[in-house]
This record gives structure tokens, sequence and C-alpha cells, in this order.
């Protein structure tokens, strides 16, 4: 059994936005949509001040809600644990979309879901995800958590701290953020105003 | 407490929060309002209550309209409409969604023959004819349809009961069951929405009948308002004491623009007004006769106002 998931050190992240380009190329995602996001953080007390750069995308949880709400079967779990769309079933009724705690699902132009797949097609050819593959710092791992020796459970057991965004709802999402200490600043999607600090 | 909170994000990588639009929002309330019709007209058949055949004959010609209006906009809110067979391929049993699908397709079979019962037999003209030998073909099918006498039996009331029921419920947890909108995630809502449907189907009945017929029915239209009233208030306690994310959500219903229209237009206007000025005619006070008309129309406005500051207000709320 697989279970792919990805590691970002944040203490790594030089936040140059090259994955985000990568993915948009590997995956000819359309104009003035995204599959991956970064938002930055910064709080302290000047001049004790700490920024980080918090890379957002689907998080591929093993309880994913927005697999359940799907009324076609469109938005499925594969195998190895990816949470992937099967364009010819959607029909664009965003349950999905809605469901999501990240808010990592939008619309392609043609009317079906569009989300990261951490590079499926490329996982089949024994490829990493392109942003993975891009990252000039090394900060993105990836690989099987049910193999002892992958990139990611490696860079798991090493870092010294590790966590996930929203532990709270349940989803266990499999993108773990490494050393970091303000992932989990809740942040108003409205008017990406500040609610609470993460520690 | 950090004295510098801030966050950047590139606009442009960030998708629209919104998702559903006005047409979900009148969607629910014309499937809560058609639940009500259902409810109505097939609980008053099986009590076997005298006195109500307006009800039963405005029930079974608006049920259908009413309901295909609604899939209409179902399928205007689609960002891929000419997929949306793909519904009907399949059941998902965990997805709410599918099964409102099924359930509208069971109620709208339910409905187009309640209409067919209604069907009057016209003369045919010039019966000789291709068209008029086509057209008397349909016309006794259809005639043949009122007489099924199955249709009136205490069976399918039940059933139609049950699927009235069953479908004023799922319009609740179509909402309910996105646990990533704290706003929405209660379970309250369902019957909730369900008793609003109810109440507004009710309503929506008194419309045709007259001011007598709509006396009788009184005592059962404030009930529904009131357990409507204590459902609202249990989904809004249920917010402001919960979580954090439930607090958020509750100061988005509760504040603004939203929170304007949640308290007159809702709570004021679409509950207690009616309320009000229902039990002072019912009591014999002298109204006058456009007032007498007005709390059925206040009730339609409330449970319209209910969908839309639900809907709105939770594609805000986030965990």
């Amino acid at each position: 059994m697989t279970r792919y998931a990805m590691a970002i050190d944040v203490d790594r992240c030089v936040g140059c936005e090259a994955c985000l380009v990568a993915c948009k190329t590997e995956n000819e995602v359309p104009l003035g949509i995204f599959r991956l996001r970064m938002r930055e953080i910064v709080t302290g007390e000047f001049p004790t001040l700490q920024g980080e750069f918090r890379l957002e995308q689907c998080f591929h949880c093993e309880n994913a809600p927005c697999v359940p709400v799907c009324p076609t079967g469109a938005t499925f779990k594969n195998e190895d644990g990816l949470v992937l769309v099967d364009p010819a079933r959607c029909i664009g009724c965003k349950a999905c979309v809605t469901a999501c705690p990240y808010n990592m699902r939008t619309m392609h132009p043609r009317g079906t879901v569009e989300k990261c797949t951490f590079c499926a097609h490329r996982l089949a050819e024994g490829r990493e995800p392109a942003c993975v593959e891009t990252c000039p710092s090394g900060a993105r791992v990836f690989g099987d958590l049910d193999d002892p020796e992958s990139p990611v459970t490696v860079a798991l057991r090493r870092a010294e701290r590790v966590d996930v965004w929203k532990p709270e709802t349940g989803a266990r999402p499999k993108l773990f953020y490494l050393n970091s200490r303000t992932i989990n600043t809740d942040v108003d999607v409205t008017t990406g105003a500040v609610v609470s600090v993460g520690e | 407490m950090p004295e510098v909170e801030l966050t950047g994000v590139n606009g442009l990588t960030y998708p629209t929060v919104a998702t559903w639009h006005w047409e979900v929002a009148l969607y629910l309330f014309l499937g809560g309002l058609v639940a009500g019709l259902i409810v109505f007209s097939s609980g008053l058949r099986l009590l076997r209550k005298q006195g109500f055949e307006r009800i039963f004959i405005v029930a079974d010609l608006t049920g259908l309209p009413l309901i295909l209006l609604g899939l209409f906009l179902l399928w205007l809110d689609l960002e891929n409409r000419w997929n949306f067979w793909r519904l009907f391929t399949t059941f998902q049993i965990t997805s709410p969604m599918s099964w409102g699908s099924w359930i509208l397709v069971l109620v709208s079979g339910v409905l187009g023959l309640r209409l067919l019962t209604r069907v009057p037999s016209v003369e045919l003209p010039r019966p000789g004819s291709r068209i008029g030998r086509a057209t008397g073909a349909v016309q006794n099918l259809l005639a043949g349809m009122g007489r099924w006498r199955w249709v009136q039996a205490t069976w399918f009331e039940a059933m139609s009961l049950l699927l009235g029921v069953g479908l004023g419920f799922y319009t609740g947890v179509l909402l309910s069951s996105i646990s990533a909108r704290p706003l929405w995630n209660s379970g309250v809502l369902a019957p909730l929405f369900l008793v609003s449907g109810l109440a507004t189907g009710g309503a929506f009945l008194c419309l045709f009948l007259s001011h007598e017929q709509h006396l009788r029915l009184v005592p059962l239209t404030v009930l529904l308002c009131g357990i409507e009233l204590l459902l609202l208030l249990t989904y809004v306690l249920g917010l402001v004491y919960g979580t954090g994310a439930g607090q958020r959500a509750a100061t988005i219903l509760l504040g603004g623009t939203i929170g304007l229209v949640f308290w007159w237009v809702l709570v004021v206007g679409g509950l207690l007004l009616p309320v009000v000025l229902e039990s002072l005619d019912a009591k014999g006070r002298r109204l006058p006769g456009l007032i007498q008309r007005v709390p059925p129309l206040l009730k339609l406005t409330g449970g319209v106002a209910l969908r839309f500051i639900v809907l709105y207000a939770g594609l805000q709320s986030f965990v």
C-alpha cells in the first residue's frame, strides 16, 4: 500500500514561488487560476519579527471532506491515497469546493474542478511532482509514508517540529510543514486579516 | 501579544470564496415550499379533513411547476451543465446531493401524477384526422390517469408525505453536511429548514384560501412559526456558545447587513409579526381585509430571507 505525502521545510523555503510556476507549466493550468498558493506571514514585536512562507495546495487528506460530498463520484481517492477528480464525471456543482476546509479547490474554465494532483501523471512515470523537482532550496520533499526510507518519511523523522494546517478539522492532511512556528496562524479568508496566531 | 501581525498573498492566486449563488438559495426555498405543499395536502388527506379541496387543487397544480423551477435554478448554478445527467447514473450513499437528486426524481414523479389527475377531459377537435387521433390517444391516457384511484390511496398519500418530509429535511442536510463551514455544520439546520418549509408551504396555500378556511389553519401555522423560532434560537445559541469558528460565524449571521436581514426580515417580519396578526385575527379582532392577507406573504418573504442569509453567511464562514 502506498500513501503519497509531501513535506515542506519552512526553514528552507525562500519564497521564490518557482513551485507555483512549475505547477502551472507542468499541468497547463489556465490563466487566472492556480493550484498552488503562497502566503507570507509576519508576526512578532519589533525588532524581533519573524516571517514565514506558508505554501498551500491540495492536502490529499486521509479523511478528505471533499470526497463524500461529491454526488457523481467524480472526486475520489485512488489506491495511492491521492485525492483526484475525473473531469468526465464532474458536473461542476461545487459541493467539493465548498467542503474543502483549506479552500484549495477552484473551477477550471471548462466547468470542472481544478486542484493539485501531486502530479499523478509524473508519479506513474516514476518521477517526482513538478513543484518538488523544481524547488531550488530543497524545501519540498515527497514520498511514500509507508516506506520508512522514502524522502518524506526521513524528513518527518529528522524535523525538530512537524505541523499540519488546521488539525482540528480531522481531515488528516498529507502535506506536512516542518520547522514552522506560524503555520496554524488563522487568517480570515475574506479580508486576509490575522484572526489568531498559531504556535 | 505580538505587535505585528501581517499576512500577504498574491491576490491572483486566491480563488473565489463564493461558490454557490442566488440560484441555490432560491432552490432551497422552493424545495422547502414544495415539501410544505406535499406534507400539507397529503397530511390533510390522510386525516380525512373536510373542506380543504382548494388546498388539494392548488398543491396538485403548483407542486410540479415549482419543483421544476427549483431544478432549473439548480441546473443554472452548475458549472458543467450538460453533464448533469451524470447525477442519475450513480447513487453516492455519502453524498447529500446524490440523495437529493434521487429524492427530487421521486418527488417530481409523485407531483407529475398528481398534476395528471387534474387534467380535464376535453372534447376532441376533428377526431378523424391523424393529429386528432394522436391527441385523442394522449387525452385518453390522461383521462385514464385521472381515474387512477391509487393516486388517492392511503399508501400513496403516506409515501408522498414521507417524500415531502425527506425533501424538506434534505435541503438542510445539503448545507449542514459541510463541516468546513461552521455556520452550516449544525444538526439543527435540517429540522429548521424542514419546519420553515412547512410554514412557507402552508403560507403559500393560505394565499388561495378564503378567510374562513385560513382561520381554520391558524393554530397549525402559528405552531409551525413557534417551532421555527425555537429552532432558530437553538441554532444561534449553538453557534454563539460553540467553538471559536462557530462564534465568528455567528457574528457574520447576526451582524452587518446580513444581521439586519436576519433580525428584521426573518425574525420580526417573517415570524413574529405574522404570528401576532394571525393570532389577533383568530381571536376575532377586526383587521382590515388587506392586513388579513399579509401574514402568508410575510412568512414567504421570511422563508426566502432564511435561505439567502444562511447560504451567504455560510459561504463567508470558515473553520
